[in-house]
């Protein structure tokens, strides 16, 4: 009961939402984290960008290996779960002096222009991720010329 | 509707997160600097004191919203006596910069490795 009120203080004060989940995915890190380095609230940070075909979105995900990345396409949202592991082994002399993130993650990005699911795609290259969200191609308007058929 | 964000160039460069450690026989640094390729990597040595600097490649398209990923970093790293800075060796990899600073020669006899929890 008494630890619910403190929660629900916390949440209000400090919102709903990513944050939570990066509060949930990150335990005490976080607090470490918000200390320590308050950009560093998200993790990973993100850009979004507008090119040519359509937007793009770039994660920064340093250290991180494609096959610790899910990325899915849900109801108009865009999300992408993962972990990144320790950089430290177990055993080290003495302990770790740590500022990175680890765990798990994840960052839900609303798709509010509308995107050709078929055609998504992502590429992992030097600790950015790059999602590529081209936009539908413009369907083609064609007219049928209506030959005067002989009765 | 997102207003369109500024290009401009950071003034101040941002400190990059790191995790340091000592193996058996090194000081390891790892540093986040993602979008940062080797090339893009300056490591200055001035004595005991490491300077990084990095400059990730230019993002292509128009920047929707906030800048979130920093466009320069820069760290001074003090390294300590008990290593040896001349022997360094750096690596680039997914965008983690893997530093290894030998430990000096004679230095710290005998340590017994701890855990971490």
């Amino acid at each position: 009961m008494r630890e619910e009120g403190v929660k629900e203080t916390r949440d209000r004060m400090c919102g709903r939402g990513v944050l939570d989940e990066f509060r949930e995915a990150f335990g005490d890190l976080f607090e470490q984290v918000r200390r320590t380095v308050p950009a560093a609230l998200e993790f990973p940070q993100s850009e979004l960008r507008k090119v040519e075909r359509g937007y793009r979105v770039v994660f920064a995900l340093p250290g991180v290996r494609r096959a610790d990345i899910e990325l899915v396409i849900d109801d108009g949202t865009l999300v992408l779960t993962g972990e990144r592991r320790p950089a430290a082994p177990r055993r080290t002399m003495g302990r770790v002096r740590r500022e990175r993130p680890s765990g798990r993650f994840r960052r839900a990005v609303r798709l509010r222009e509308p995107v050709d699911r078929a055609r998504v795609s992502a590429r992992l290259e030097d600790g950015l991720l790059t999602v590529e969200l081209p936009r539908p191609e413009e369907t083609e308007t064609r007219e049928i010329s209506i030959e005067e058929g002989e009765v | 509707m997102m207003k369109a964000g500024t290009e401009r160039q950071e003034t101040e460069p941002t400190r990059p997160l790191a995790d340091r450690w000592m193996s058996a026989d090194a000081l390891e640094i790892r540093i986040d600097l993602p979008g940062v390729r080797r090339e893009d990597v300056r490591l200055t040595l001035e004595g005991r004191e490491l300077l990084l600097e990095a400059e990730p490649a230019e993002l292509a398209g128009e920047l929707v919203g906030e800048r979130r990923l920093p466009r320069r970093y820069r760290r001074l790293f003090t390294l300590p006596e008990s290593t040896d800075p001349e022997r360094a060796h750096a690596r680039m990899s997914e965008g983690v910069l893997r530093l290894t600073i030998p430990t000096a020669e004679g230095v710290g006899t005998q340590t017994i490795p701890i855990d971490e929890e």
